[in-house]
């Protein structure tokens, strides 16, 4: 568990801190993994290690291929990359330093009719 | 000056120094017995003639084994090692790790380990980071703390400078800051 964005009591400010845990974390980087590459929270694998101070994330994803798209996996592994420290960023106020993606297995989207 | 600063002058002095009592008390109590028993030896020896022969025939002995080389060497070493602690007790100023102060009307005597501690405290508040990951160690003249950064969360080497200076000021204390930041953090 760590302290993060502490406050001394100054001008009307709260003193406290708002903590994160590490599992927290890494539950957080699989949301947005999950939404970034469009498949389901149970195939996406979030590592979070430390690289001198920075974040560094590994992420395991299944290459999701819709019928019919136009995007190459490079494309779409930068954009888990750019959502991923993008979304890091903003929710949890973390600096990721890398990103590394690997992709395991594909997992193909049919586009179906809605009923 | 008043008689209380007088007497906070040297209940301070005695507070921040180790006493010297107990080495004192034991060279003085051992050389007073050598002494004692040197006189009452001395004494005995002019009145008893049998004290006398005995006393010649255990010196012999004595002799003897002083002869061999380890023997007298060892006891050489013994007290050379004896000597040199005493000299380096009467010496060395003794400091305990304590800090002393004082006003017109009282006596402030703080543990470095108190100072140590708050100095952490305030530092983990003004950085964000955890109080497990700030240690401090407060010297006579220094401070350094020691942080292990959140990984992917910055720290600012210069607000946790003024946090140090600001707490010890605060207590009325001055130490020059120095602050190491680990290059690795810890993900959390």
């Amino acid at each position: 568990m760590s302290g993060d964005r502490g406050a001394d009591a100054v001008e009307g400010d709260v003193v406290g801190t708002t903590t994160f845990t590490a599992r927290a974390l890494q539950r957080l980087a699989v949301g947005i993994a999950h939404d970034a590459a469009h498949v389901a929270v149970r195939d996406v694998g979030v590592q979070l290690s430390d690289e001198r101070g920075t974040l560094r994330i590994t992420v395991t994803v299944p290459a999701a291929v819709a019928t019919g798209a136009g995007s190459n996996l490079i494309e779409s592994g930068e954009e888990l990359r750019r959502g991923l420290i993008e979304g890091m960023r903003r929710l949890a106020g973390r600096e990721v330093g890398t990103v590394d993606v690997r992709y395991s297995g594909i997992h193909r989207k049919r586009e179906k009719r809605v009923r | 000056m008043t008689n209380e600063q007088v007497m906070y002058r040297r209940l301070l002095r005695r507070e921040t120094h180790a006493p010297r009592t107990v080495p004192a008390v034991v060279v003085a109590s051992i050389g007073a017995v050598l002494l004692l028993a040197l006189l009452a030896g001395g004494v005995w020896w002019l009145v008893d003639e049998a004290f006398r022969t005995e006393a010649m025939r255990r010196i012999d002995g004595v002799a003897v084994l002083g002869q061999q080389q380890a023997l007298p060497w060892g006891i050489g070493a013994g007290l050379a090692l004896v000597a040199l602690v005493l000299v380096a007790l009467a010496v060395l100023p003794g400091r305990r790790a304590r800090r002393a102060r004082m006003t017109d009307r009282t006596a402030l005597l703080v543990d470095d380990g108190v100072l140590a501690d708050s100095v952490a405290a305030s530092v983990a508040r003004r950085t964000g980071v955890d109080r497990g990951r700030v240690s401090v160690i407060v010297g006579r003249r220094s401070v350094t703390v020691r942080i292990t950064p959140t990984s992917g969360v910055p720290v600012d080497p210069a607000a946790a400078e003024s946090a140090v200076v600001e707490t010890l000021a605060g207590i009325g204390f001055t130490a020059e800051p120095r602050v190491v930041i680990d290059t690795n953090g810890v993900v959390a």
